[in-house]
């Protein structure tokens, strides 16, 4: 029987990886509803299957897996997996749409993770989660940390046997489920549908299906991952030893116009550096990495750096093209021409090919999407920028991106349409635990005990009855029970029975992790009045059961240890309740050039009041020197159309000609303090944007610069170009020099814009001087992602681009006596030719590094946020946080936060405004509930603690010499109080004391 | 808890007290689970916000209180959910380090590691590591010289 659902929402989400993931907790964030669709059995998209992530090698899964949890049990986020759009109607504000979702045949509801199906299953299918590297049953959890976390069955494999359907001990499996399908009305749609991997004919021509040992670099992932089919052992393949050699080809199927795909994917290379780094991290034994690339792009933040600690770590770079690759005595063999010409040969255990995104499209959402750009992808034009969007792509379907280029996209797609949303009040969701004060006596203390069977998890190796019965003589405790499924619906009536008929007024639950299941099981202890501080989990499954089943008796005694000592600890727990803090619903920009304008126009069209801030006389920045976007798109029009935006919005404040020099308060309630014109004032936000931009070093010295005024800088030529492109004309040869001041020692960073910004300049200039000839001294040529199509028009148009090495670097010599009829010679050393050859300019043009103000120090001072070490405001998170400040309520927008270009700088200012959104859409803010407290007594002032805490939360008060914690501001994290040498900090409910009871009662 | 009890009823296992903070170490710890990774039973965990919140003494507690080895556990530096707080662990714990030695503890009784949320097979191999560690040099016999009393009010 097909069923038909209707649904209303605010926004419907279209893919459930990270970019929709989050775009949807965004929306929520904001207060509106959002329909989440996937098409796979869980959301987490590619990232779920990474293993880790550059360039910090966090682990993949364990950054990811949060977020997922996040969005199952926002009550305002309705996830459909298994589920696609089949049709969409309407306009931007009325969207309907229909959504087919595949019967799942097990309900995620009833479904307790055990297994017992997947064992029983006769049918085996490749496991898409390890792109096949092993086969699964034909019923399967898609990945351990799945959300919704329940089996599903690939109706394409099963084979309805039944045997699943007898196995399952919760009832959860029904074989006949149907279809659902969904009519939902929206105001607004995000497409998220990601990328798939490049093309197979790209990947064959590279030995991949012909020879076992070649593989792509996401079946990598999963080799190096430990969870993946060899438990993150690198092996290879077809001998199942570790390698002894790596060959990694980069622009499989990207920057190749044979297979349709001339851009550049603009990933590989930083994935292939990690896998490399991960390869010899893995090998017990040396193994050769080799990277056969034509230029190393390594244009994010930090990756530069991640580039030269591969280098020194020994990975290999060569520059080269590969012509094939064949088997020879079960080895890989690799036929290459490198730089310098011929062909050589190279024999690999393991060849790993950097495979291209390929942007995902959905013929559905058409209607509402935006006119397809080059190769698929979905570029949105200014004006949908500028107009209210109704439908946004966000991630990779857009242009290939990163993850956190992925992570900036989505939430600023979410802000954009957020003005949209039938919700126009925040609905006050209640949070899922809520910390009332409904408290019982605090004492006499009675603890239960509940100690879960977890079916046959933890009843098969530990004795629970023996557990249950040696916890009903603990101290304290007033009853002890035992549970079938402590998470079942059933069990929570069970607990609430218990507490009223015993009067608990303190609960154990010895059952599994605390981190997946602790916020449940304090939900109900709580509907029963009691503070969700007086519970406590003994974990006897993941931490004892599991990992235990070969000495059962020992695991017995392990956990009635554990349960005793959680009854030690929760005996002295007391209720916490956190602090309320108030929201000034009004945000500060700082900063009024491209970041700070989008920003604040964000911010004021979602609804809020906003105050941009510029230092100078006049909006716009550095923006105002650029004469156009790297697609050629002019910047002037679209400026004035924002500030025009700006400055007819009565929810914008602007500010001129003024400066911070103080903020004191925290996240909700900042206070400010100007200097301006008018003197000295104050007011409060709740939220701040640090868009304070960046500089154009002056390379001083450098090729003749500052000697010879026709040595000038790309943003000089810039201007040039747009005033003045007469005084060009006349121009017979031109040198480019590329990474002026950086990717040098002093600045280990990419300028990320230059390339293309040189290409870019240099295309205009065969317009304005036709007969000039202009060459490029590059490095790498980093026209990434679909900027390759300029670095290819530039070489059609005749542009010559000559490689040149930092230890050999152009040689400019400018004529002793400014004569300006006497050319700069410029001599260059080439390494293909191996000659050194000369050109008589008569005009140099230096792409120089972009740098932060020097105002950026007292202003992260003040702001208490953190630098990078080049200068630049340093996100919380470099992969899912990369807008936000570890301070909360402190945002980044624009080349404040590191290099990068204007169509991005506006990308990361509307991300930076959804989540400043977030935070002021809300009526009051929760703080930390365990916080760490202050015995006045004992303290002696000495200021240790202010020193070690992260989160500057700690002050010394100047009047009464004792410190002082900032509730607002303290994280929980208990360093403080380890530091105290006089004992006089506590962290409620994980006191020194209470640790101490914990190993009183061991044994 | 006295030692010696146990050794009258079975053979003689070593007891390890394990601190793992919350955010990756204990998640490791986890995943060993889901992973159904086998480890000996020796490890007692107690769960912390921060390997910051161990303070030197819970170490010492732990070996008075009848603990043959006590393990810390953080997140790898950089992934510090408090930013530097696996940092201050690990400069506590180079000092605690020596002041054992002068008590005559041997090296091989307290241990301070990293281990990431993803690492549930080093949390196993970990777990084993120290467990064939602490049996190798024994049942602890207490510190050269008692210091006793609780230094905390309750």
């Amino acid at each position: 029987m097909v069923r038909l659902k209707r649904v209303t929402s605010d926004f419907l989400v279209v893919g459930g990886g990270i970019s929709g993931m989050q775009a949807a907790l965004d929306m929520v964030e904001m207060g509106l509803k959002v329909v989440l669709v996937e098409k796979t059995p869980s959301i987490g998209g590619h990232m779920a299957q990474l293993d880790k992530t550059f360039p910090t090698n966090d682990c993949s899964m364990c950054i990811l897996s949060p977020r997922m949890v996040a969005c199952g049990r926002d009550p305002r986020l309705t996830i459909l997996t298994l589920a696609e759009v089949r049709e969409v109607t309407g306009k931007p504000g009325r969207y309907a749409a229909l959504l087919r979702e595949a019967p799942r045949k097990v309900d995620p509801r009833k479904c307790l993770g055990c297994g017992a199906c997947a064992k029983a299953c006769p049918v085996e299918r490749p496991s898409a989660f390890n792109e096949g590297l092993v086969k699964v049953k034909a019923i399967d959890r898609p990945f351990p940390q799945a959300y919704p976390n329940a089996y599903a069955i690939d109706t394409a494999a099963c084979v309805a046997c039944g045997k699943c359907v007898e196995a399952c001990p919760a009832g959860a499996i029904d074989l006949d489920a149907a279809e659902t399908f969904y009519r939902v009305k929206v105001s607004g749609i995000i497409w998220a549908g990601g990328y798939r991997l490049g093309n197979i004919d790209a990947l064959t021509r590279y030995g991949y299906r012909r020879f076992e040992d070649v593989i792509t670099s996401l079946e990598m992932e999963r080799l190096l991952s430990s969870s993946g089919p060899t438990g993150g052992k690198l092996l290879v393949p077809s001998t199942g030893r570790e390698p002894e050699s790596i060959a990694f080809l980069q622009c499989v199927g990207s920057r190749d116009v044979r297979f349709g795909r001339p851009y550049c994917s603009s990933v590989c290379c930083t994935y292939a550096v990690k896998e490399a780094l991960l390869a010899r991290e893995h090998c017990g034994g040396p193994v050769e990495t080799r990277i056969f690339y034509m230029d190393i792009r390594t244009q994010g933040k930090g990756f530069e750096r991640y580039y030269m600690r591969a280098e020194k770590e020994g990975v290999q770079f060569i520059r080269s093209r590969v012509v094939s690759v064949d088997q020879r005595n079960g080895r890989l063999v690799l036929t290459y021409s490198p730089e310098t010409g011929g062909v050589r040969e190279a024999a690999f255990d393991l060849v790993v090919l950097s495979v291209g995104l390929v942007p995902r499209t959905a013929a559905s959402l058409e209607p509402a999407l935006p006119e397809p750009g080059p190769y698929g992808f979905l570029r949105p034009s200014p004006e949908r920028i500028l107009k209210e969007p109704g439908c946004l792509p966000a991630g990779a379907t857009a242009c290939p991106r990163d993850i956190p280029e992925s992570v900036i996209s989505a939430s600023g797609a979410a802000l954009q349409v957020a003005p949209l949303a039938r919700t126009r009040k925040t609905r006050p969701v209640a949070p899922p635990v809520t910390w009332g004060d409904r408290e019982p006596a605090a004492a006499p203390v009675r603890v239960g005990v509940f100690v879960c069977h977890c079916g046959t998890n933890i009843a098969s190796v530990v004795a629970v009855r023996e557990v249950r019965d040696f916890a009903a003589k603990l101290p304290n405790v007033a009853y002890a029970g035992e549970l079938l499924y402590a998470c079942s619906e059933d069990s929570q009536t069970a607990i609430r029975k218990a507490i009223k008929k015993h009067a608990l007024n303190r609960v154990i639950v010895a059952s599994c992790s605390p981190r997946t299941h602790a916020p449940l099981f304090q939900e109900t202890i709580h509907q029963e009045g009691l503070n969700p501080a007086l519970f406590e989990m003994a974990n006897i499954r993941d931490q004892c059961s599991w990992v235990h089943g070969d000495a059962p008796d020992r695991a017995t005694e392990k956990a009635k240890e554990l349960v005793a000592m959680a009854v030690a600890k929760v005996r002295t727990h007391r209720p916490l309740t956190p602090q309320v803090l108030e929201v000034t619903h009004k945000a500060l920009v700082i900063g009024g050039g491209l970041a700070g304008m989008t920003a604040a126009l964000g911010i004021a069209r979602k609804g809020h009041g906003v105050t941009l801030m510029e230092e100078t006389d006049r909006l716009g920045g550095m923006a105002l020197r650029h004469r156009a976007f790297w697609d050629g798109r002019p910047v002037a029009p679209f400026l004035s159309a924002l500030e025009a935006a700006l400055r007819g919005n009565d929810r914008v404040t602007i500010r001129t000609g003024a400066q911070v020099t103080d903020i004191a308060g925290y996240k909700g309630n900042f206070e400010v303090t100007f200097q301006g014109t008018d003197g000295e004032t104050r007011d409060r936000f709740g939220a701040i944007i640090l868009a304070t931009g960046a500089l154009e070093w002056r390379p001083e010295g450098l090729y003749g610069y500052g000697r010879d005024d026709r040595v000038i800088t790309q943003t000089a030529l810039n201007d040039l170009l747009a005033r003045a492109p007469e005084r060009l004309k006349n121009l017979r040869r031109v040198v480019m020099i590329q990474c002026v001041g950086s990717r040098n020692e002093q600045r280990p960073y990419c300028n990320r814009v230059c390339c293309t910004q040189a290409v870019l300049n240099a295309l205009a200039l065969r317009e304005a001087a036709p007969d000039a000839q202009i060459y490029i001294a590059y490095r790498d040529v980093r026209t990434y992602g679909l900027r390759e199509d300029l670095y290819r028009a530039a070489r059609g148009k005749g542009v010559l681009f000559v490689r040149y090495d930092p230890q050999r670097p152009p040689d400019v010599r400018v004529p002793d006596d400014s004569d300006i009829t006497r050319p700069i010679t410029v001599r260059l050393f080439d390494p293909i030719l191996e000659t050194t050859f000369e050109i008589p300019a008569q005009m140099v043009v230096l792409a120089a590094a972009m740098v932060p103000p020097e105002g950026n120090q007292p202003l992260a001072r003040m702001a208490k946020v953190a630098l990078d070490p080049d200068g630049f405001f340093l996100e919380a998170h470099a992969k899912l946080r990369p807008v936000d400040c570890a301070t909360e309520g402190i945002f980044l927008a624009g080349t404040a936060q590191g290099p990068k270009d204007m169509e991005e700088t506006i990308q990361q200012a509307f991300a930076a405004a959804a989540r400043a959104c977030g935070l002021l859409s809300k009526q009051t803010l929760e703080g930390e509930a365990a916080v760490a407290e202050v015995d006045e007594a004992r303290c002696a002032g000495c200021g240790l603690c202010e020193m070690v805490c992260p989160f500057h939360a700690i002050e010394i008060d100047a009047k009464k010499q004792v410190s002082v914690v900032n509730p607002a501001l303290c994280k929980g994290c208990g360093a403080c109080v380890s530091s105290c040498r006089n004992g006089a900090l506590h962290l409620p409910n994980t006191d020194d004391a209470q640790v101490v009871d914990m190993l009183k009662a061991l044994g | 808890m006295e030692p010696a009890r146990k050794t009258e009823q079975t053979p003689w296992e070593p007891r390890i007290v394990a601190f793992l903070c919350r955010w990756c170490s204990y998640a490791g710890a986890d995943l060993a689970g889901v992973s159904r990774l086998s480890y000996p039973p020796t490890t007692r965990v107690i769960l912390v916000p921060c390997s910051s919140r161990v303070n030197p003494y819970h170490i010492l507690k732990a070996l008075m209180e009848g603990a043959d080895g006590v393990l810390v556990s953080g997140c790898h530096p950089g992934d510090c959910h408090y930013l530097t707080g696996n940092l201050l662990a690990r400069r506590r714990f180079i000092l605690l380090k020596r002041l054992l030695a002068y008590m005559g503890v041997e090296a091989a009784r307290v241990k301070f590691s990293w281990i990431s949320a993803s690492e549930g097979e080093a949390f196993a191999g970990l777990i084993r590591e120290i467990t064939e560690e602490v049996r190798a040099v024994g049942p602890f016999q207490g510190f050269l010289r008692e210091t006793g009393e609780d230094v905390y009010d309750r």
